[in-house]
């Protein structure tokens, strides 16, 4: 028995009997008879069918990521969002005069109808005080 | 021995191809036809003698490649390889499938065997090998053809078989003395006389 380098084991009889055949086999290599053209055609037909039937299932995603928009773009779009340019713009300065007016404590808030000084309200009158009074007492 | 048919073609590797496919690129499914139909086709060609139903088998087999390549594992088993096994199992399937519903296909090959004589020589010889062959168990068939005709090596018939190399060579070895005995007598009568044996 002999090892051979393609992985086969051959005793001497093998050996013999493959060498016979090696005519035989060399015709067969030779009489090979190409597919068709309508199996090609055939089997292109199948790939590009499963091809649909997997798009029709599955519709591919695009996984790109979302390119980064410029400010001004953000910006329009927030704007869009609030209704607009010109509302956008009077919200702001709503807010900035309102902020202005809360520092410098000069506006003053209706209670009831009657007018509160924000800068001279005193809690007295609403007990407040004497509760906390009371409490600091009891320790 | 013959080269895979992968690497007898320059250009992407089959995975690759496989993989494009599965993405929707159908230039990659026409290379794999190219590469790959002549070869499966021609394994169920030798081992059915029959043409339209090689060509139910090659087309089964890759359709069955188009299925799979979505899920195609690129560190399994060569696309060659997977596609050799299961052509190997759709025309043992059908030759079983005939063994059970006909008990004369090997005398009629036989009787075509008579016939080659006033054919050409290499021809009659491969028509004589043909039909010696036709008269083998499946699997020692399609170890022969796997071994000599398409020149896998032993371990890649074990693969494609789904057995192991020994058992490949005990296939072979009983392949090739039932051939022998058949063929050897006939020598002369194909133009073989003079040939060492």
């Amino acid at each position: 028995m002999t090892g051979r380098m393609d992985g086969s084991m051959t005793t001497d009889r093998d050996h013999a009997d493959a060498a016979s055949l090696e005519a035989f086999f060399a015709a067969a290599r030779k009489e090979t008879v190409a597919p068709r053209l309508e199996l090609m055609n055939a089997i292109l037909a199948d790939a590009a069918g499963l091809d649909a039937e997997r798009a029709a299932a599955a519709p591919r995603v695009s996984r790109a990521a979302p390119k980064p928009q410029a400010l001004g773009a953000r910006l329009a779009g927030l704007f869009a969002g609030l209704g607009g340019w010109r509302v956008a713009a009077a919200l702001i300065v709503c807010t900035a005069i309102g902020f202005s007016a809360g520092l410098s404590g000069s506006v003053s808030l209706s209670n009831n109808f009657g007018i509160y000084d924000t800068a001279s309200y005193d809690d007295t009158a609403t007990g407040v005080t004497a509760l906390y009074d009371l409490a600091l007492a009891e320790g | 021995m013959r080269p895979l048919p992968s690497s007898r073609s320059t250009g992407p590797a089959d995975t690759d191809l496989l993989a494009a496919y599965a993405a929707g690129d159908q230039s990659a499914a026409r290379e794999l036809t190219r590469r790959f139909t002549p070869r499966i086709f021609a394994v169920a060609q030798r081992m059915l003698h029959d043409p339209a139903e090689a060509e139910d088998v090659t087309q089964e087999a890759m359709l069955r490649l188009w299925r799979i390549a979505p899920n195609w594992q690129k560190n399994g088993a060569k696309v060659s390889t997977w596609l050799y096994r299961i052509t190997s199992n759709l025309c043992v399937d059908r030759l079983r499938k005939r063994r059970e519903h006909t008990t004369d296909a090997i005398p009629e090959m036989a009787d075509d065997t008579q016939g080659v004589v006033t054919r050409l020589e290499e021809s009659d010889r491969a028509a004589a090998l043909s039909a010696a062959l036709a008269a083998l168990p499946e699997r020692q068939r399609l170890a022969i053809v796997l071994r000599h005709m398409e020149e896998r090596s032993n371990p890649e018939i074990a693969e494609i078989m789904e057995t192991s190399i020994e058992a490949v060579e005990s296939l072979l070895t009983r392949a090739r003395r039932a051939l022998a005995a058949e063929l050897t007598p006939r020598r002369s009568e194909l133009g073989l006389a003079g040939e060492p044996q």
